[in-house]
C-alpha cells in the first residue's frame, strides 16, 4: 500500500475535473485521479454545444438565459445559482476559446450560435441563438481542449486509479476529508492518497437504467461514496429521459429528427402520437413524446424480437433533406444498427440520459453536509454534484456550461482552502474498508454472476422508475433491489488476478449502482408530484405547495422512509431571488 | 510484466503491400548494382576479363533474371513517382490508390513491351 | 431555403418491412466464433489463442461480442471500452487483421447474408506494450502526443473577447481536430512496428491541428520537433492510418501536408 501527500485531490477527469485542475494546479500541489484516460470521459459524447449570452448573433443577455434555465428546470431550480452560471457563462466560453477550442465562425469570425430547446429571448417570446458548437462534436473538442491545457501547465494525473472511499477525520467535532483511497487497475495496488482538499467530478450513473446514453463507466462511483460516508443526495429522482435514443444501444438522436417531420411508429405501423397529442402529434414536449412511447411498448405494441422499442419513420423525407439536416441520424442509424433511414424505420426508445440530482453544493461548489452547513474542504462538481442549476429537467447545452463554470469554481475554491488550512491527520488503517472489499471479491466463488444481477437491476429501473412511475411499479423496484442486493452477497468472479483486473472492479461498481438505485426509487417514491423529469401516473400534476422544495437522502442507520430502513428524507428549500414560480408553458 | 505483441499478419491494402514491393525491390535493384558496378568496372583490368563475366550472363537463367530485373526496375520508378505525388502534390493522398493502379497499369504496358523484344531474344537468337 | 418536406401528411398507417417491428421480422441471430488472443501477465510468457462461440444478433458489434464472452463464459476476459459508440477511442484493437473500433465493427459487415455464421479474430493492436489479453500500454503513445506540445501557443496579451478566426481558417485544421486518439493509426503502421521512436501518425496529425490554426505561434517549434529523423521523414506512406482511423481523418494527407510545410519554410 502507498500513501501520497497532495494539497487537492480530483476525482474525475472529464470536463469539470480538468476544467477544476487547470485552476487548482496552477496555485496549489495537486493530483487527478481518474479511472479512465481523461480523453475517454463522456464529456466527449455530447454534441449539441455550449450556452452563453455573448450576443455574437442576435441580441442576448444572462438575465434571460438565468429565466430560461429556471424555468426549463420547473422552478426546483436554486436561482441564485442560475443567475452565476449565466452569468459566468460568457468567460467560460471565452476561456475555452482562449485556451484554443476551435469554435464555429460566424461570417465575421467571432463565435457562431445557434437556436436550441428551451433558449429563448425576454423570456419565452422566441427561440434565441446562444449555443455556441464546434461542428456537431462540442463536447469533444471541449474535452480535448481541456486536456491539451492540462498537458500545458503539467497537471499530474493518475490515470487507471478507481477512487473507492473517501476518507473522513474529525476535527473540531466535525467530520472533513482526509483524503482517498484508490485502487490502482495495473496492478491491483491500494493507493492512500492524504489531501487537503477533495473535489469529486466523477460524472453520472445512467448505468442504473438498461437503456442509457451514458457510457458503461458512469456508475456513479463519487455519488456513492459519498453517500456511504453519510453525507446527503440531493433530488435524486429526477432523470432526465430524451425520447428518440437508438434501442437498445442508447446513443441519442437528435431532437431535429422529429422536428425535420420524422414520426413515430409502433409494431402495427401505426403513427401512435396521434392517440397521445390530437395537435402536435410527434412535436409533443419530450417527456410527453417518452412517455407515449413507453406505454406502447408497455401495451405489448413494440417491435423486435423482445418488442421492447418503437420507430422513427423517416422514409417518408426525401433522401437529400434527410442528409442535409440530420447527417448525424444517419450516420448512427446505418453504423451501429446497420439500418438505412431512407428506406428502414429506426428503432428508437426513451433513453436515460443526465442526472439533475447528485452531491448536494453551494455556488462555490462546496459540499453541503446537511441543508446550512459545509463539508470543509470537500467539494464537487459537473454530473455528479447538485448545485441546483438544473431543478428537475435540465436544458439542452446548459451541461457543458455547467461542467465549465462549477469546474472552475471548484478548482480555485480547493486550492485556495489548500492555502491556508492544515494537512489533516489521517485516520488508522484508512484503507481498512476497500482492502477488505477488494480481497472479498476478488477471492468470491457464490454462484451469482455480475452481468446478470445488472442487467435485472437495469431492467426494473427501466421498467419501473422510467417514464412511468406509480406507487406501485416503484414499490416493485424496490422489493427487485433488496432482492438483487442480497443476490450480490453471494456473487463470484472468475477473474482471481491482480493485474487489470475490470472483472472484479465491475462488481465493486455493481455494488455502487445497487446503492444509488435505492436511492433514487426511495426518493421519487417520497416525492407524490410530477415535475421536470420526475413523472407519476399516480400524481401527474405539479404541487408547488408541498413539493416546491429538494429531497435530500441520506443513509442513516437509525431511520426509515416509505417502508425501507438505513435511509432519512429531509426537505430542502428552493432558493428563489427573481422568479416566482408559473405553470410551465412553451 | 508488459510482452511486445505478435499475433496475425496485418491485413494492409494498396498503400502497405505497395511499401513492401518498394522496399524489397529497392533493396533488389541496390544490390544488383553492386554486382553491375564490378562487373563493369572489370573493363578497367581487360576487355577479356569483361568479356568473359558477360558471357557467364548469356544463359537462360540469367535472361530470367533480366526479367526481374527489368519488373523490379519498373515497379519501383513508377511507385515512386506515386509516392512523389502523395508527398508533395495536392491530390497525391486522396487518389492514391487510383494512382498505384494506374503505376500498374503502365508496368504492365513496360512489361509488355519488354517481353516482346526479351523473350525471342533469349530463347531464339542472342546465345 | 424552406422546403415543403412533406407534401401530404404521411399514413397514419404503413405495412412495416419484415425486418423490423412485427411478430416474424425481428433481427437475426446467427452464430459467431471468436479467435481471441489472450495473455495473463500473471501466469502466460506469451500470447495464446482462445476460441469461443456465441450466439448474436444482427446490430450487435464486435464489442458486444466480447461482452457476452465475459459477462457470460470467461470474465478474466479484459479489454477497455467506455462509450460504446466510437466516440472515446478505448477500445481500438485488431479485428480480423485491421485496426478498428470493437464498438463500430458491426457483425453485419462479416457477413454476406443476414444468418451466415461469422468467425472474427481479435487481438491488441501492435507496436505497444502488451499488458493483458487486449489491453496494451498507452504511455508510449501518450507521451509522443505530449512531445509535439498539443496546446495552443500563444504570445502577447489575451483579448478581451475570443480571438477572431475566419470561416475558411477554421476549415483548414478542421479534419485534424477529430483526433479522439484511439491509437488505431500509430498502431497500424509498419515504421512503428519496428522502430517505436517514430511519432506517429497521431502525434503527427495533432501537430497538424495546431501548425495550421491561424490563432497559434507556435507552429514552427511545432515543425522543428517533427523536422526529425523520427519525426515526419519516417513516412513510408503505408496509408494502414488513414484506412484505420475511426474518424474518417485523412492522416497521410495531413501528414505530407506537414512534409510540404517543412520543406517550403526552408526554401521561403
Amino acid at each position: 500500500m502507498q500513501v501520497h501527500e497532495y494539497d487537492v485531490v480530483i476525482v474525475g477527469a472529464g470536463g469539470a475535473g480538468m476544467r477544476a485542475a487547470i485552476e487548482s494546479g496552477q496555485r496549489a500541489r495537486t493530483a487527478v485521479l481518474t479511472k479512465i484516460y481523461p480523453t475517454r470521459s463522456h464529456t466527449g459524447a455530447a454534441q449539441g454545444g455550449m450556452c452563453a449570452a455573448l450576443a455574437n448573433v442576435e441580441e442576448d443577455n444572462w438575465e434571460w438565459h438565468t429565466f430560461d434555465t429556471i424555468k426549463g428546470g420547473d422552478y426546483l431550480v436554486d436561482q441564485d445559482a442560475a443567475e452565476v452560471m449565466a452569468k459566468e457563462a460568457i468567460d467560460a466560453v471565452l476561456d475555452l476559446e482562449k485556451m484554443g477550442l476551435p469554435f464555429n465562425r460566424t461570417p465575421e469570425g467571432r463565435i457562431d450560435q445557434r437556436r436550441f430547446g428551451g433558449h429563448t429571448r425576454d423570456h419565452g417570446k422566441a427561440p434565441v441563438r446562444r449555443a455556441c458548437y464546434a461542428a456537431d462534436r462540442t463536447g469533444h473538442m471541449i474535452l480535448q481542449t481541456l486536456y491539451q491545457n492540462c498537458v500545458k501547465h503539467g497537471v499530474e494525473f493518475f490515470n487507471e486509479f478507481y477512487v473507492l472511499d473517501l476518507v473522513m477525520t474529525e476535527v473540531d467535532g466535525k467530520e472533513q476529508p482526509a483524503g482517498v483511497v484508490a485502487y490502482e487497475l495495473a496492478t491491483g495496488e491500494i493507493h492512500v492518497f492524504r489531501s487537503k482538499a477533495v473535489v469529486f467530478a466523477t460524472g453520472g450513473f445512467g448505468k442504473v437504467f438498461k437503456t442509457t446514453s451514458n457510457a458503461h463507466t458512469l456508475t456513479g462511483d463519487g455519488v456513492a461514496v459519498t453517500y456511504r460516508r453519510g453525507l446527503p443526495l440531493e433530488d435524486m429522482e429526477f432523470f432526465q429521459f430524451h425520447p428518440t435514443g437508438l434501442a437498445g444501444l442508447g446513443i441519442l438522436l437528435s431532437e431535429a429528427a422529429r422536428g425535420e417531420g420524422g414520426i413515430l411508429r409502433n409494431a402495427d405501423g401505426e403513427r401512435f402520437m396521434e392517440r397521445y397529442a390530437p395537435t402536435i402529434k410527434d412535436l409533443a414536449p419530450r417527456d410527453i413524446v417518452a412517455r407515449s412511447m413507453a406505454n406502447e411498448v408497455r401495451e405489448g405494441r413494440g417491435c423486435g424480437p423482445n418488442k421492447d422499442y418503437v420507430l422513427l419513420d423517416l422514409t417518408h423525407l426525401e433522401p437529400a433533406h434527410i442528409d442535409e439536416k440530420l447527417p448525424d441520424i444517419t450516420e448512427f442509424a446505418r453504423t451501429y444498427l446497420g439500418v438505412e433511414p431512407y428506406t428502414e424505420p429506426v428503432p428508437v426508445f426513451p433513453t436515460a440520459h443526465y442526472g439533475m440530482g447528485g452531491i448536494p453544493t453551494n455556488v462555490d461548489s462546496e459540499v453541503l453536509r446537511n441543508n446550512t452547513d459545509v463539508v470543509p474542504g470537500l467539494y464537487a462538481a459537473g454530473e455528479c454534484a447538485c448545485v441546483s442549476v438544473h431543478g428537475s429537467n435540465r436544458l439542452g447545452t446548459n451541461s457543458l456550461l455547467d461542467i465549465n463554470v462549477f469546474g472552475k469554481r471548484a478548482g480555485i475554491a480547493a486550492a485556495e482552502y489548500a492555502q491556508t488550512a492544515a494537512m489533516p491527520e489521517l485516520p488508522e488503517n484508512p484503507e481498512t474498508f476497500v482492502a477488505g472489499e477488494i480481497e472479498r471479491l476478488r477471492t468470491s466463488d457464490g454462484p451469482e454472476r455480475i452481468a446478470a444481477i445488472r442487467r435485472d437491476l437495469q431492467e426494473t429501473m427501466d421498467a419501473n422508475v422510467q417514464v412511468f412511475r406509480t406507487d406501485e411499479t416503484m414499490r416493485q423496484a424496490l422489493n427487485d433491489i433488496e432482492a438483487l442486493r442480497e443476490r450480490y452477497k453471494n456473487i463470484g468472479i472468475q477473474d482471481r488476478g491482480k493485474r487489470f483486473n475490470l472483472d472484479l472492479l465491475e462488481a465493486v461498481e455493481l455494488g455502487f449502482l445497487l446503492e444509488i438505485a435505492e436511492v433514487v426509487t426511495v426518493a421519487a417514491i417520497h416525492r407524490k408530484e410530477s415535475r421536470g423529469g420526475h413523472f407519476r401516473e399516480d400524481f401527474p400534476d405539479r404541487d408547488d405547495e408541498n413539493f416546491m422544495q429538494h429531497t435530500m437522502t441520506y443513509r442513516d442507520p437509525e431511520s426509515e422512509t416509505e417502508g425501507i430502513p438505513g435511509m432519512r428524507l429531509e426537505w430542502k428549500p428552493v432558493v428563489i431571488t427573481r422568479y416566482q414560480p408559473m405553470e410551465r408553458k412553451y | 510484466m508488459a510482452k511486445a505483441s505478435t499475433g496475425t499478419l496485418y491485413r494492409g491494402r494498396e498503400g502497405m503491400w505497395s511499401w513492401v514491393a518498394h522496399r524489397v525491390t529497392g533493396v533488389g535493384i541496390f544490390f544488383f548494382l553492386l554486382v553491375h558496378v564490378l562487373d563493369t568496372a572489370l573493363v578497367r583490368v581487360s576487355p577479356e576479363a569483361y568479356n568473359a563475366v558477360i558471357d557467364t550472363y548469356k544463359t537462360p537463367f540469367m535472361a530470367f533474371g533480366e526479367v526481374i530485373l527489368v519488373a523490379a526496375i519498373a515497379f519501383h520508378a513508377f511507385n515512386g513517382l506515386r509516392v512523389i505525388a502523395v508527398d508533395f502534390f495536392k491530390g497525391g493522398p486522396a487518389n492514391q490508390k487510383k494512382l498505384f493502379w494506374g503505376a500498374m497499369v503502365l508496368w504492365l504496358v513496360i512489361m509488355v513491351a519488354f517481353l516482346w523484344r526479351h523473350i525471342p531474344n533469349s530463347l531464339g537468337g542472342a546465345f | 431555403m424552406a422546403e415543403n418536406t412533406q407534401a401530404a401528411e404521411p399514413a397514419s398507417k404503413i405495412d412495416l418491412p419484415a425486418s423490423v417491428g412485427g411478430e416474424a421480422g425481428g433481427i437475426p441471430s446467427f452464430q459467431v466464433t471468436a479467435k481471441i488472443a489472450r495473455f495473463d501477465p500473471e501466469r502466460d510468457s506469451e500470447p495464446h489463442w482462445e476460441e469461443y462461440r456465441v450466439e448474436m444478433h444482427g446490430t450487435d458489434r464486435v464489442l458486444d461480442v466480447l461482452h457476452k464472452i465475459k459477462w457470460e463464459i470467461d470474465g478474466s476476459l479484459s479489454f477497455r471500452r467506455s462509450c460504446a459508440h466510437g466516440v472515446c477511442g478505448s477500445d481500438a484493437m485488431r479485428i480480423n487483421g485491421r485496426n478498428r473500433l470493437a464498438c463500430k465493427s458491426l457483425l453485419k459487415d462479416f457477413q454476406k447474408n443476414p444468418t451466415d455464421p461469422v468467425e472474427i479474430t481479435v487481438e491488441a493492436i501492435k507496436g505497444l506494450p502488451l499488458e493483458k489479453d487486449l489491453i496494451v500500454d498507452m504511455e508510449p503513445f501518450f507521451q509522443s502526443y505530449r512531445e509535439i506540445m498539443p496546446f495552443l501557443i500563444t504570445s502577447g496579451q489575451e483579448p478581451t473577447k475570443e480571438r477572431v478566426q475566419s470561416q475558411a481558417d477554421r476549415a483548414i485544421f478542421d479534419d485534424t481536430t477529430k483526433c479522439i486518439l484511439c491509437a488505431s493509426c500509430t498502431t497500424s503502421c509498419p515504421v512503428f512496428w519496428t522502430d517505436g521512436q517514430y511519432f506517429g501518425p497521431a502525434a503527427i496529425v495533432n501537430a497538424h491541428r495546431f501548425i495550421f490554426d491561424s490563432r497559434d505561434e507556435g507552429g514552427d517549434m511545432r515543425l522543428e520537433v517533427l523536422n526529425d529523423r523520427e519525426g515526419v521523414w519516417r513516412c513510408r506512406t503505408t496509408f494502414n492510418c488513414t484506412d484505420a482511423c475511426p474518424r474518417g481523418i485523412q492522416v497521410t494527407k495531413a501528414i505530407a501536408e506537414v512534409k510540404q510545410a517543412l520543406l517550403t519554410r526552408t526554401l521561403a
